[in-house]
C-alpha cells in the first residue's frame, strides 16, 4: 500500500483535529489531500456524530478507486477501547456494510483514552512526567487552551516517529496509543 | 520488525532541547504574568469598544485568538474592520476617515468613542480616542486621544494640548495641537511604552482583497514596506519581501504550488518602459507559460493574496482581520487555507478574525470560535457566542441557512 492521495478524517472536536492535521503534515501528506469533518455539537453527543458518518465515509471510500483514506477520531472518555470499536463495527453491520477488512481497508480507528489530551501529553512530555501518565485520569484541565496548542507539533512529530516504523516508542506505551499506532500504520504505512 | 531501542528517537538531543527551550520560555512568561495577574500571551487585542460609530452604540467586543465574526448582511461585521482600520490610519497620520456620516443615525449624540485595549507581554495597554461632530462643521475634532499602560497614563490629548508622561507617570511638558491628527506619533521619544504600542499598531492589518484586475496592480516600479488593506499593492509589497524574507517567500510559493494547478513561480519581468511587472510561471501542456497579474483569474489572484497574507503576516504572529476570504476561491482551496492559517496561529500567537458567510468556513470555526452578530429591528449591534444544534445533527451552515441559529 502506497501513501494516500487523500485522507479524510472525521473529528469530534478542535484538538483532535490538530493532533491529527500535524501529524498528518509531518507524515508529508499535503493540505489539499485532507479533508476534516469535525462534528457540529459538543464532546458527548459528537460521539454519536462520528459514528453516524463512519459508516456514510467508509461506503464512500469503498466506493472509490482512488487510494483514500479514512481516520476516525474518538475520545474513550470512561469506555474500554474495545467497546468504542465494538459499537463502530456493529454501526457498519447495522447498515449491511462489510466489517472493517485489515488488509484492504485504509482505515485508522484511533480511539484516544481517556482522551485526545492523555495522547498529546504522552507524546509530547511522556519522559517528564511524573508519576506515568494513566489512561484512567483525565489530564484536560490540568493545562488550558494554549498549552495543549503548545504541545501538539512535538506530540505530533512523536506519534509520525512511531508510526514511521523505524524506531520504536517506549515500553510503557499506553495502551489505546499502541492500537492507535497500529491502525495508522495500517493505513498509511509511512516507511 | 521494529526495531526496540534503548533511547528512543523523539528524545534526540535536538527535539528534546526544542522542548526544553520552549517549557523554559513558557515558564518564564507565565511567571511574568502570574505577577501582573495576566495571561502570558505575547501580543493581542483583547477589546474593542466602539460608540457611536455606523451601527455600534456601545459596543464591546472581546476577540480570541481565533474568531469568526458570522451573521446575517449589515449586521456590522464589516464595519467593525472598517473601526479598526480607522483607527489605524488616523493614528499613523494616513488619513482621516472619520466623518459626520460614521456616526450612528439615530443617535444625537455629538461625541464618537473608539477603544483598543492590548495586552502586550502581559501589559494591558489601553488607548482612546474621543470625537466630537459639531453641527456646523463637517470636519470633526479630536476631543480626547490617550494611552493608559497598566492604568498609568503615558500619552494624553485634551482640549488642545498635548501631555507627555516619563516612563514612571511624571508629566514631563505640554504641548499645543491640533485637534484634526493624532498626536500620539509624538510621544514615541518621550515614553517607550508609545513606542511598543504603536510597533504592535503596525502589526495589526485589516484586509478586504479585492482581486478585480483593475484594482490589483502589477507594476511594481516601487516597493512597498506594507499591504494595502485591499491588496492593490499585491506587486510592490512582493517586490519588498523578496529581498527581505526569502525564507518566507520559499514557504509561500511551495504552497502556491499545492494550491494552484500547475503553477511554478511568480517573478519580475522587465518591460520596455523600464517598469517592473508582477509575472507567473505555468506549466501548460508541458511547456513553461508566462501570465501576467492580470492575466489570471480572480480566484488565482485571490489565492496569491491569500497565502501571501499567510506566509508573510499570520506567519509572522501579527493580527489579521479578513473580510471574506472565500470570495472568489473554489470550494476545494479553503479548508487546505484555513488549516494552515490556523497552524500559524498556534505556532506564532498570532491573531486571526475571519469575516464569512461561506459554508466552508463557518462549519470549521464557528462552533469553538464563532461570534455572531445581529441587530434587532435594525438598531444598534449585539453579539452572541455562537450556539451549535442542540441536536448535534445539523452543521453550523445549515443551522444559520435554515435561520434557526437564533433559537
Amino acid at each position: 500500500m502506497s501513501k494516500p492521495s487523500f485522507v479524510i478524517v472525521l473529528a469530534e472536536d478542535q484538538r483532535q483535529r490538530q493532533l491529527i492535521y500535524r501529524y498528518l503534515r509531518t507524515a508529508g501528506v499535503l493540505p489539499a489531500q485532507i479533508r476534516f469533518h469535525i462534528s457540529p455539537s459538543g464532546r458527548g453527543s459528537a460521539e454519536q456524530w462520528v459514528r453516524e458518518n463512519f459508516v456514510v465515509q467508509v461506503r464512500t471510500c469503498r466506493a472509490r478507486h482512488a487510494q483514500t483514506s479514512l481516520f476516525i477520531l474518538l475520545d474513550a472518555d470512561t469506555n474500554h477501547v474495545q467497546d468504542r470499536l465494538d459499537v463502530l463495527d456493529k454501526a457498519l453491520v447495522s447498515a449491511r456494510q462489510n466489517p472493517i477488512d485489515r488488509k484492504r481497508d485504509s482505515i485508522a480507528r484511533l480511539i484516544f483514552k481517556r482522551n485526545v489530551e492523555t495522547w498529546i501529553l504522552f507524546l509530547a512530555l511522556e519522559e517528564t512526567v511524573n508519576p506515568p501518565i494513566d489512561e484512567k485520569i483525565d489530564y484536560k484541565q490540568t493545562k488550558n487552551a494554549e498549552e495543549w496548542s503548545d504541545l501538539v507539533p512535538f506530540a505530533a512529530r512523536t506519534l509520525f516517529a512511531w508510526t514511521k516504523q523505524s524506531v520504536a516508542p517506549p515500553a510503557n506505551l499506553i495502551d489505546s496509543l499502541q492500537r492507535g499506532i497500529e491502525e495508522i500504520s495500517r493505513a498509511i504505512p509511512m516507511v | 520488525m521494529v526495531e526496540r531501542r534503548i533511547k528512543p528517537y523523539y528524545q534526540q538531543q535536538a527535539e528534546k532541547e526544542a522542548r526544553e527551550q520552549l517549557v523554559k520560555a513558557k515558564r518564564s512568561q507565565r511567571d511574568k504574568a502570574n505577577r501582573t495577574g495576566s495571561t502570558y500571551n505575547p501580543a493581542m487585542l483583547k477589546r474593542l469598544y466602539i460608540d457611536n460609530f455606523r451601527c455600534f452604540v456601545n459596543f464591546e467586543f472581546r476577540p480570541e485568538r481565533r474568531q469568526l465574526l458570522l451573521g446575517a448582511n449589515g449586521s456590522g461585521k464589516s464595519s467593525l474592520l472598517d473601526a479598526i482600520l480607522f483607527v489605524k490610519w488616523f493614528i499613523q497620520g494616513e488619513e482621516n476617515d472619520f466623518t459626520q456620516k460614521t456616526r450612528t443615525r439615530w443617535d444625537p449624540r455629538p461625541h464618537q468613542v473608539i477603544e483598543l485595549e492590548v495586552e502586550l507581554e502581559g501589559t494591558i495597554f489601553l488607548y482612546r480616542l474621543e470625537i466630537h461632530y459639531s453641527p456646523e462643521e463637517q470636519l470633526p475634532s479630536v476631543n480626547v486621544e490617550k494611552l493608559m499602560v497598566s492604568g498609568t497614563p503615558v500619552f494624553e490629548f485634551t482640549n488642545g494640548t498635548v501631555r507627555f508622561f516619563t516612563q514612571d507617570g511624571g508629566q514631563v511638558s505640554n504641548l499645543k495641537w491640533k485637534t484634526t491628527e493624532s498626536a500620539l506619533r509624538l510621544a514615541q521619544q518621550s515614553n517607550t511604552q508609545v513606542g511598543r504600542f504603536l510597533d504592535w499598531l503596525d502589526t495589526v492589518h485589516c484586509f478586504q482583497i479585492d482581486p478585480y484586475p483593475g484594482e490589483m496592480e502589477e507594476r511594481a516600479d516601487t516597493e512597498d514596506f506594507l499591504p494595502e488593506y485591499d491588496l492593490r499593492n499585491l506587486a510592490h509589497w512582493y517586490r519588498h519581501l523578496l529581498l527581505v524574507d526569502p525564507e518566507g517567500n520559499a514557504s509561500f510559493l511551495s504552497a502556491l504550488k499545492e494550491s494552484l494547478n500547475n503553477f511554478q513561480t511568480l517573478r519580475f519581468s522587465q518591460e520596455d518602459d523600464g517598469v517592473r511587472k508582477l509575472r507567473a510561471d505555468f506549466l501548460a501542456q508541458g511547456k513553461k507559460i508566462t501570465l501576467s497579474l492580470s492575466e489570471l483569474s480572480e480566484g488565482q489572484r485571490m489565492l496569491i493574496g491569500l497565502y501571501m497574507v499567510l506566509h508573510f503576516v499570520i506567519a509572522k504572529g501579527h493580527a489579521v482581520i479578513l473580510d471574506e476570504p472565500d470570495n472568489f476561491v473554489s470550494l476545494r482551496e479553503i479548508q487546505p487555507w484555513l488549516l494552515a492559517a490556523e497552524a500559524a496561529v498556534e505556532d506564532q500567537k498570532g491573531q486571526l478574525i475571519l469575516i464569512s458567510h461561506h459554508p466552508e468556513i463557518l462549519n470549521q470555526w464557528s462552533q469553538d470560535c464563532g461570534l455572531r452578530f445581529f441587530r434587532e429591528e435594525n438598531g444598534h449591534v449585539r453579539t452572541e457566542k455562537f450556539k451549535t444544534d442542540p441536536d448535534g445533527l445539523l452543521l453550523p451552515s445549515e443551522l444559520i441557512a435554515r435561520g434557526w441559529e437564533n433559537e
